[in-house]
């Protein structure tokens, strides 16, 4: 295996992961953090492609945007949440239904 | 300052591992000499910033955690721009090549952002997300019959029996 | 890596572009002058914040107007991450118009005007929505893409929660989990077509591709991953699901911002990527999918389900979250018809589909005010009290589903035509059941679209109605938006004559 294929491994690993979580868990901000996880799977993907690639700064900078835009995405996302939390007592995503129709 | 010492990769990490050995022994030896030790329970819990360290793990934290929290996260996060920025805007030959216009360039482009980030925090400030809520101290009218004098001795009394043992 | 002796050309190539995006720089700085606003004096005066957004964006309608006018070819500018061409000038004059028109009805909802709350933010996050949207319709590199759609999505979730309620916080937390989720899956088939093609432009996947524009899997896979991220924005069958809750849940006016601004910069990014990377040509070998087919399922699914979901709604918003949903899927088969008359078909459509749908929720707007519900079955004997707004609606009505003589049916009829032209042209049968699916579901939706105006006419309210009083601004507006509904039924070329200028070999 070469670098890059073991990188990649990694990355498929913390992505399956990601998904794994935000499928099975309940709680709302335990579906963030799987999201996260999801985002830097990608975010090592860049860098990792990065090392093969004739254009190799322009995988960093996409890293380093994701990893603003993943905090600026987190901040938004908590935020949303403590508002549920106020009204709802809760962050179970299955009790948060009253849409319904 | 000249040298004669070669020193390979993992003797440098052994130089890390001593220095932080000797740094963080010394402290601890040296306030254990200087410090007087009249431990009580409170003093003895470890410290968690205020909050409560026993109890459940998956406990609540006061929402006012997370706001200064995600404050925080923003503006930090954001300082990852300023590293690439810096290396290229520090580069002298770039700078000398086109006579001092990338210089300007890149400085009116990290201007812009810093101000935006500037106007973020001045929002942030105005609309009082900073300030640290004090939670609002509702006084207490009852009258107790009982005189303050004896609460005090009472929980003098207490505190000596917990604690006046272990010395 | 930067070389000293580029340098010129670099800087060359940013002084060189900046005049290009005067449209965004007014945008940006309305947003900076509506947040400052807002902290020095937003709690006397919020109309100031009212004015200053609507001045921000007339300013920024003339500058691309102005620049509809003088760009000629297209341009690629900022090291080919953005492209400006007519086809994405002529779509940003809409997206500001139609955050215009946004603006105006938040004028006209009743909490808006009663409880004075957060208008700095809510304004700001509008402007920023709309520029995150111009720059998606202009974007022609990945890293430009992405960052301009996460814009218009964090927005768009905050602004989701702005009834400040149980049920709009509800709705804000759905569209935000569901939302970055699927962005993350977006953005991990970005990072595996970066390893792809070692590139983040829109590059032609047709020449990279084997013979007979095959692809192996993991690249196939890739761009599923990036069209279903784009399909959650647009809502597109499999990823719809969102869609109702967080538009009932929402203001009504950010409703009719929904289902217009950020869904038609979604579209036409979907347009972009499909029509410059040629994935409609594209077929992943070893599980045999060619991907204009996949494309075309999502699109007949989503008709399907989203009109035949509709048929049961109780809620107005909820119909109407239907409703663009089933719109979404009549512009995706305009997207797969990856023709000029298709495009065309599309640009008709998306023009007809702004002023339908806000004439619509503008009328919402105003039974909500007077019933104080958007129940379906509260706007009985609505037809007697409000007359003027009940004969509108039925116009709009008959405009949403089709038929003549309203501009709707020439939407249609011209998208229509272009997929029979397809069909016949390519033989691929997916155009021919794209074009009954189409024509049998507008029979569907003719139930639902009538249900509101049949509550209205034909059935008795249990109390007496107070009249529904439309003032002499209110009338215009409302005129402004109906007429050219009949007038483009009979005279389309008016505006073909405007859509016709775009080139489309230049895009």
């Amino acid at each position: 295996m070469t670098q890059i294929e073991l990188y990649f491994l990694v990355s498929i690993i913390l992505f399956c992961i990601g998904i794994m979580i935000v499928l099975i868990k309940k709680n709302g901000i335990m579906i963030l953090m799987g999201i996260e996880l999801m985002l830097n799977a990608a975010n090592i993907n860049f860098v990792a492609f990065a090392m093969k690639s004739p254009e190799a700064i322009h995988g960093i900078m996409f890293s380093l945007f994701l990893i603003v835009m993943a905090a600026a995405e987190a901040a938004v996302a908590l935020a949303i949440i403590l508002r549920v939390y106020r009204f709802y007592k809760t962050t179970d995503v299955d009790e948060i239904a009253d849409l319904k129709g | 300052m000249a040298t004669n010492v070669n020193l390979s990769d993992l003797s440098i990490l052994l130089l890390f591992l001593v220095g932080g050995a000797i740094f963080t022994i010394g402290g601890i030896v040296t306030s254990r000499l200087l410090r007087n030790d009249k431990p009580n329970k409170e003093k003895n819990t470890s410290y968690e910033s205020g909050e409560d360290p026993v109890g459940n793990a998956w406990g609540q934290f006061n929402l006012r955690f997370y706001l200064v929290a995600l404050m925080f996260l923003l503006f930090e996060v954001e300082l990852i721009f300023l590293f690439p920025w810096a290396t290229v805007f520090g580069d002298k030959q770039l700078i000398a090549e086109t006579n001092g216009v990338w210089g300007w360039l890149v400085w009116f482009e990290m201007m812009i952002f810093i101000f935006i980030l500037v106007l973020g925090l001045a929002y942030a400030w105005r609309k009082g997300f900073i300030a640290w809520e004090k939670p609002r101290q509702s006084v207490y009218l009852f009258k107790s019959p009982v005189p303050g004098k004896l609460y005090e001795d009472f929980n003098k009394k207490m505190t000596e029996k917990e604690y006046g043992r272990k010395k | 890596m930067l070389l000293a002796a580029d340098i010129s050309v670099y800087i060359d190539e940013i002084i060189r572009s900046l005049p290009l995006l005067t449209t965004e720089y007014t945008l940006v700085l309305s947003i900076i002058a509506i947040i400052v606003m807002d902290l020095l004096f937003g709690k006397e005066n919020p109309q100031l914040l009212y004015m200053a957004a609507t001045t921000g964006l007339l300013v920024a309608l003339i500058a691309s107007i102005n620049d509809w006018n003088t760009v000629e070819g297209p341009q690629n500018i900022f090291e080919n991450m953005i492209r400006v061409n007519r086809l994405s000038l002529f779509l940003s004059i809409l997206l500001i118009i139609a955050t215009l028109l946004t603006i105006l009805i938040t004028s006209f909802e009743k909490p808006f005007k009663e409880e004075k709350k957060g208008e700095g933010e809510y304004f700001s996050l509008l402007t920023l929505i709309t520029l995150g949207s111009i720059l998606m319709v202009k974007a022609n590199h990945f890293l430009m893409f992405f960052l301009a759609l996460e814009t218009v999505s964090m927005g768009s979730y905050l602004i989701a929660g702005f009834k400040f309620d149980r049920k709009g916080s509800e709705g804000a937390m759905k569209y935000v989990l569901f939302g970055a989720f699927a962005s993350a899956i977006m953005l991990y088939g970005i990072s595996l077509l970066y390893g792809y093609t070692n590139s983040f432009g829109f590059i032609d996947l047709t020449e990279i591709a084997a013979q007979g524009r095959q692809i192996d899997f993991g690249l196939g896979f890739a761009l599923i991953m990036i069209i279903s991220g784009l399909f959650f924005k647009i809502s597109i069958f499999p990823f719809h699901v969102w869609v109702p809750d967080v538009y009932k849940a929402a203001p009504t006016s950010i409703t009719a911002f929904f289902s217009i601004v950020p869904k038609i910069a979604g579209l036409m990014m979907m347009f972009n990527i499909v029509n410059r990377m040629g994935i409609n040509d594209l077929e992943i070998s070893s599980i045999s999918l060619h991907l204009d087919e996949m494309l075309g399922i999502a699109a007949i699914f989503t008709l399907i389900v989203a009109n035949f979901s509709a048929i049961w709604q109780k809620s107005g918003k909820r119909m109407m979250a239907y409703s663009s949903i089933s719109h979404a899927g009549f512009m995706m088969i305009a997207i797969l018809s990856l023709t000029e008359m298709g495009l065309y078909a599309l640009l008709f459509y998306i023009f007809i589909y702004i002023l339908m749908n806000y004439g619509v929720f503008f009328i919402l707007i105003k039974l909500e005010n007077a019933t104080g519900s958007d129940e379906i079955s509260d706007f009985k004997g609505m037809g007697k009290a409000a007359p003027v707004a009940s004969t509108a609606l039925v116009i709009l009505m008959i405009s949403l589903t089709g038929l003549p003589p309203t501009a709707g049916f020439t939407a249609k009829f011209i998208l229509f035509t272009t997929v029979w032209e397809n069909f016949e042209l390519s033989g691929q049968y997916i155009y021919l059941f794209l074009l009954l699916i189409g024509l049998g579901i507008s029979v569907v939706a003719l139930f639902y679209y009538l249900r509101i105006p049949y509550f209205m006419y034909f059935k008795e309210s249990e109390g007496k109605r107070e009249p529904v009083t439309f003032n002499l601004f209110e009338l215009i507006f409302l005129l402004f938006l109906t007429t050219p509904i009949f007038l483009l039924f009979f005279q389309p070329d008016w505006l073909f004559d405007v859509i016709n200028s775009i080139n489309f070999a230049s895009n």
